[in-house]
């Protein structure tokens, strides 16, 4: 069969390290029958990407939580024998790219973190023969973690068709577990039942997942017999719609929109020759194929004419569960490989300088943006280029203009600050919503930062400024007046500008990023949330998809990240890095929000595996501060984006939040309205100062310094 | 499994920005006090277990941001506590006068029968005294809940005040579980099975 034999070789190719060569005689064994090793050419009947190992024996130590394939492999030497075989996929990875494995390698080991199945696609780059060939290699790493089925009693699947685990025949204690980092593990054991090496099992564990028999080389020979007489058998057999499949999971599976095309997504062509992608993209998900037993003529074990619906026997439940798993894989193989991305050192004195006209214009402010994105500012150029950022200089200035806009900047924030300062008891008293702003600022000043030395200690003159400039923001934009947040999105501003006037007009450059934020009604933040949903639905299906599943994709544990922009999560040092790249507004809109994704993509496995519900997720993201690593963070969500851009059937809605062209509206495809509007640099009041004629500013200036002298003096006797 | 816990109360802490609430909860779950305060963001949970007649009560106590802006976010975690403690603190009027705001929040986002608590905090800064405990005494008579004067930086009455919240949650739901689910022998109850609909009760499940 045509067919079969291009399964076989893509399967091959696919695992690089099983040839035919090197499969079979003399291979280092572990696990399973150490008594008689398998000999010849392994059959892999079935096998299935993105597997990590969870547990093992021992020896297998260094590979947990590495992500490999699971296969089941037959050897026909001596007898006929079926093993169940893992492998790491970082064995082909270590081979190529020796500038970064290290580093990847040895964060991986560490945190334990998933790495993607995209991940691994980027880093497979070049198989690697792992399997020390004859035995004889000098690096004995028993890197394939084989057990034959026959000393294995039962598999059992859990928490939702995420983690299957296999018991000993000996004592029925945990032999292996791997966890399914596309939740689809019932793929797998499906594929095994299908072909008779397991049964479902009559004993429910209490764990509420389900079990199978291992069936002894015998009983499935039987079983297979029994299945070619009689399909009514099959019939019976067949895996039940999983009750663990949320409705809500299929409810939204069912609207996915498809937008997905398959030719737009390569795989690494060096994975796979893409002919044979073309061939099997419609017939198979896209990392799982069977391969037929060879010299069976039993054609029950063939997934691939089931899953194009040709099957007869199939129940509709079954068909149903299908085609949501495929759509499942669909999504989380839609994005193109994710990329290494590197942050870079931050912008110093001498590239400052280099990009400065005589007079004072600060050329090319892209280039300057792109290498503050990449890699922050040296800390003495913080003040001076932060003012830049936040929209308080203008790049096309010179020096002299700077100066000027400097003291006109002096002067509006000093009226402003008069206003406050010369407010009497009874109009504070007649003013209520001056007075409970005034309350809330007072409340918070004296909790904000105070363990950062700039804040520290009693009578802290810092603390006044802090509540000056908060006081006379109110008066600068008294309809939002003060939101508690807002004293943490000031702090790091001061700390760094000293000076008051810059300080505020700086934090007002943040503060119009940031308006929507502290909304009455807390649209802005409402929104946000719904693009993050969006956002993780396209980068990260299987952490959405336990989070539909959980009631937490309201993404409501998301608040305070987005609220104050990781203010809380990060130390100082590492919230000022955080938001001087942030500020650029590179390299797309919303890039905050891809931030979120970046964490949440680090803490993927751990909220699956330890099946947290909302509130363990929230307690967990809560205590998340102080622990997230923000350089990888930064990396992984600018790969995040660059996967996203790539993909050219992005979705209008996706585009609309990052910033992307859209796409021509296709039929049926509305295009996006208004919702998740990026809040633009508002009109500060630049250009009214200027719209001034010269009489106007004499008599403003006067009555100001009027007022000012007169406020000072008052509240001074 | 090893039974870790009987009961699990939901508890809740609402008051004005800066009446104690998160120092309350660090006190009840730490017993202890830091003088570096830091504003609630969002919304957080802690948790402690309790005994009370034998029976392990867990308690996941949770603390919101208390100003008025963050209330819509905050509400939706009203619907499910079966136990709410108001916090005012009685140097501050306006947190007191609040209360009657909050109570009114509690009647339109929680359970009709969600027990109540009343909260006067920082009663060791007696010289800078705007509420006497009389008026907060009085108010509490009003709502019918009860009443107590607590310090979370002198520890005082914190933690009478939560064995007495989850005293009175854990009366209220056993004679429920009583009426619902008569005893029989040697069988063990199940809350869950009894939820009523929008009830607390079915946020409380017997383990």
């Amino acid at each position: 069969m045509n067919e079969s034999v291009r399964y076989e070789r893509c399967q091959q190719i696919q695992l690089g390290v099983l040839t035919e060569s090197q499969v079979g005689v003399d291979l280092p064994i572990n696990g399973g029958s150490e008594s008689e090793l398998p000999q010849g050419t392994g059959n892999i009947l079935c096998t299935h990407d993105g597997v990590l190992l969870k547990k093992a024996n021992a020896e297998h130590m260094a590979e947990m939580n590495t992500s490999g394939s699971l296969s089941l492999v037959e050897y026909n030497l001596p007898r006929r024998r079926l093993y169940l075989e893992w492998q790491p996929n970082d064995s082909i990875m270590i081979a190529d790219d020796s500038q970064d494995q290290g580093d990847w390698a040895l964060v991986d080991r560490i945190s334990g973190r998933t790495r993607t199945t995209s991940e691994c696609n980027a880093f497979n780059t070049k198989p690697l023969d792992v399997v020390g060939s004859n035995g004889n290699s000098g690096i004995s790493r028993n890197r394939i973690m084989r057990a034959l089925l026959d000393d294995l009693a039962a598999v059992e699947v859990r928490h939702r068709g995420q983690i299957i685990r296999f018991l000993r025949k000996s004592d029925n204690g945990v032999h292996c577990e791997f966890f399914f980092q596309h939740g689809n593990a019932d793929l797998f054991v499906r594929s095994m039942r299908q072909q008779h090496f397991i049964e479902s099992s009559e004993t429910s564990r209490s764990g509420g997942g389900e079990e199978y028999a291992i069936l002894n080389t015998e009983n499935q020979k039987l079983k297979k017999t029994f299945a070619e007489l009689d399909i009514g058998e099959i019939k019976a057999s067949q895996l039940p719609r999983e009750s663990w499949l949320p409705n809500k999971l299929a409810g939204f599976l069912g609207t996915i929109p498809d937008y997905v095309q398959p030719s737009a997504f390569q795989r690494s062509p060096k994975n796979r020759p893409s002919t044979l992608i073309q061939g099997d993209r419609q017939t198979s998900p896209d990392n799982y194929q069977f391969i037929k037993l060879s010299g069976s003529t039993n054609s029950a074990c063939s997934s691939n004419s089931q899953s194009r619906g040709e099957s007869a026997d199939k129940s509709p439940a079954d068909s149903e569960l299908e085609n949501l798993n495929a759509q499942d894989e669909k999504i989380v193989n839609n994005l193109p490989a994710r990329q290494n991305v590197y942050r870079g050192l931050p912008l110093n004195e001498t590239q400052w300088l280099e990009f400065q006209t005589p007079d004072g214009r600060i050329l090319d402010s892209e280039r300057i943006k792109e290498l503050i994105f990449r890699g922050g500012i040296v800390p003495s150029l913080r003040a001076e280029v932060w003012k830049y950022l936040l929209n308080y200089y203008q790049w096309s200035d010179t020096q002299l203009e700077r100066i000027e806009r400097r003291k006109q900047k002096s002067m509006e924030y000093y009226k402003m600050k008069a206003q406050w300062l010369a407010m009497t008891q009874s109009q504070e008293a007649n003013f209520g919503g001056y007075r409970d702003r005034k309350c809330q600022i007072e409340k918070d000043v004296k909790r904000t930062d105070r363990t950062q030395q700039f804040f520290a200690g009693e009578d802290n003159p810092n603390l006044a400024l802090l509540q000056g400039i908060l006081m006379t923001y109110v008066m600068y934009n008294f309809d939002l007046g003060y939101v508690q947040g807002m004293s943490d999105l000031l702090a790091p501003i001061l700390e760094i500008q000293v000076n008051e006037v810059d300080a505020f007009w700086c934090f007002v450059g943040f503060m119009n990023m940031v308006l929507t934020n502290f909304d009455m009604d807390q649209a802005g933040m409402k929104t946000q949330f719904a693009q993050l949903r969006r956002l993780l639905e396209v980068a990260n299906a299987p952490l959405f998809n336990y989070m539909c599943s959980h009631d937490s994709d309201n993404m409501y544990f998301c608040f305070r990240w987005l609220l104050v922009w990781y203010k809380r999560e990060f130390d100082n040092d590492d919230v000022l890095k955080l938001w001087e790249c942030l500020w650029t507004r590179l390299p797309c809109a919303n890039f905050h929000l891809l931030v979120s994704v970046a964490i949440l993509d680090q803490e993927t496995s751990v909220i699956i595996e330890r099946n947290y519900e909302f509130t363990d997720i929230l307690k967990h993201i809560n205590e998340l501060t102080g622990t997230i690593d923000l350089k990888r963070t930064l990396e992984t969500a600018e790969a995040i984006y660059l996967q996203l851009k790539a993909s050219e059937a992005l979705p209008n809605d996706i585009r609309h939040i990052i910033g992307e062209p859209l796409l021509p509206p296709a039929a049926g495809e509305a295009p996006a309205d208004g919702e998740g509007e990026e809040p633009a640099y508002s009109d500060d009041g630049f250009d009214e100062l200027r719209d001034m004629t010269p009489e106007e500013k004499l008599r403003n200036q006067a009555l100001f310094e009027e007022a000012l002298e007169r406020s000072m003096f008052m509240n001074y006797i | 499994m090893a039974k870790t816990y009987d009961y699990l109360f939901k508890l809740l802490l609402i008051g004005d920005s800066g009446v104690g609430k998160t120092c309350i909860l660090f006190r009840f779950s730490e017993d202890a006090f830091n003088t570096t305060f830091i504003s609630t963001i969002g919304i957080d949970f802690k948790i402690r277990t309790i005994e009370l007649d034998n029976k392990k009560i867990k308690l996941q106590i949770w603390d919101t941001a208390g100003q008025e802006r963050f209330r819509t976010i905050t509400t939706a975690y009203y619907r499910g506590a079966m136990g709410i403690m108001l916090v005012y603190d009685i140097t501050q009027e306006k947190s007191f006068e609040n209360i009657k705001n909050w109570i009114r929040n509690i009647e339109e986002n929680a359970a009709a029968d969600v027990e109540k608590m009343l909260l006067g905090n920082k009663c060791e800064l007696n010289d800078k005294r705007q509420v006497s405990k009389e008026r907060g005494e009085q108010l509490a008579i009003e709502y019918g809940i009860k009443f107590m004067e607590t310090s979370a930086k002198a520890s005082i009455n914190v933690e009478e005040a939560f064995l007495t919240l989850a005293s009175d949650i854990k009366a209220k739901t056993e004679k429920r579980m009583e009426a619902n689910n008569p005893p029989k022998g040697g069988h063990q109850l199940k809350l869950t099975e009894i939820r009523t609909k929008d009830s607390w009760l079915s946020r409380c499940s017997l383990l």
